[in-house]
């Protein structure tokens, strides 16, 4: 009987043993999960998650700059999100400014597996254009609050540029969702 | 026990993803000794201020300040990164950080997607007189890496001193450290 429970502990650690194992060997970047393995890791909260927009690798055209929102793992576990993340952008009291993100459905979503340490992201779009042309009455935003996928808690992260303060019908930030790696 | 199976997998997977690697540099280079971890270049990291680690009392708060490797391949840090708030354009704000002494300074691998940090310290300016303070609210952070002559560049949007007067010093930074940055 304790031979048995022992055995099955054993396999269990080596389970896990194994995902931590190909977690590591993948902590360059974030890595789609293999379904078996997804099934034995806990879902990133945001307790787990610090989350920044890389303005280093923002891109520019036509009005729209695109950055890699990025969801770093500062946990000391891997954990797996899918989905899309909820975004706004707030003034340094955390008061919305203007529309919350809509999303983009550029890729097909799929399990994201962070290992710590590690990073995913997602494509942010920053509507340049719509925020300094459409009459959206502009001010500096300082934070954009984060919903990582099914939290209810926001992660904070800085985020000095305009923000519309006028709501309804300027969406100004778009965000699709979150996949493997650092960079867009 | 559990320790130990998990100990000799992850042994295996680093043994056999090691192997692998040196059959890569075999055909790229016929030579026995695998080359040297290179410093990170300020192309292949993304700098980022934590603000939902930021901790601290008494007028100064302690934040994360993370250099994440968004290369593809490991590299190295040692030492002191250059760190000064600017504008939006990119104009400097005031002193630039002050060094806080460190007993040692180590080489800090990065795996490529992994962090490392240094702990930067920002004093509320609210501690110093406005008049000779004169405060204003910073956009970005310019962030040298140790020896690196340009500049990477990360969202900042607390308030600094114009002044450059010794007498308001509002950043100090450590030298780089191991790791994702936590609260201290």
């Amino acid at each position: 009987m304790r031979t048995t429970i022992r055995r099955a502990a054993a396999a269990v650690a080596a389970a896990l043993a194994l995902g931590t194992g190909s977690a590591v060997v993948a902590a360059s970047s974030a890595s789609a999960a293999p379904a078996a393995h997804s099934t034995l890791l806990p879902v990133c909260t945001a307790g787990n998650l610090a989350v920044w927009v890389n303005y280093g690798a923002g891109q520019g055209a036509a009005g729209t700059f695109y950055y890699p929102l990025e969801f770093t793992n500062t946990s000391n576990h891997t954990c797996r999100t899918w989905g899309w993340p909820g975004i706004s952008a707030t003034n340094a009291n955390g008061h919305q400014l203007g529309d919350a993100a809509q999303r983009l459905h550029y890729y097909t979503p799929a399990w994201v597996n962070i290992a710590a340490g590690g990073t995913a992201h997602a494509l942010l779009a920053y509507g340049n254009a719509e925020v300094q042309t459409s009459g959206c009455k502009p001010t500096n935003a300082s934070l954009i609050k984060v919903y990582a996928p099914n939290q209810h808690t926001a992660d904070l992260g800085f985020f000095s540029l305009p923000a519309c303060t006028v709501g309804g019908s300027h969406v100004y930030l778009r965000v699709a969702n979150i996949q493997p790696g650092t960079n867009i | 026990m559990f320790k130990s199976i998990r100990r000799t997998l992850v042994a295996t997977a680093t043994a056999l993803t090691l192997g692998l690697g040196g059959a890569v540099w075999a055909t790229s280079a016929a030579s026995a000794a695998p080359a040297a971890v290179p410093t990170c270049s300020t192309a292949s990291l993304a700098v980022w201020v934590d603000v939902s680690q930021g901790s601290g009392a008494a007028g100064t708060i302690f934040y994360p300040l993370d250099f994440t490797n968004t290369g593809s391949r490991a590299c190295t840090l040692r030492g002191y990164p250059g760190v000064s708030a600017t504008t939006a354009n990119g104009k400097q704000l005031g002193r630039a950080a002050a060094r806080v002494p460190q007993d040692t300074a180590a080489t800090v691998t990065i795996p490529a997607g992994g962090s490392a940090h240094a702990v930067l310290s920002w004093v509320e300016v609210g501690n110093f007189t406005a008049s000779g303070c004169q405060p204003a609210t910073a956009s970005l952070i310019k962030v040298f890496p140790p020896g690196r002559t340009s500049a990477a560049f990360g969202f900042f949007s607390l308030q600094a001193c114009q002044s450059t007067k010794p007498l308001y010093q509002y950043l100090y930074v450590t030298a780089i450290q191991p790791g994702v940055g936590h609260a201290v």
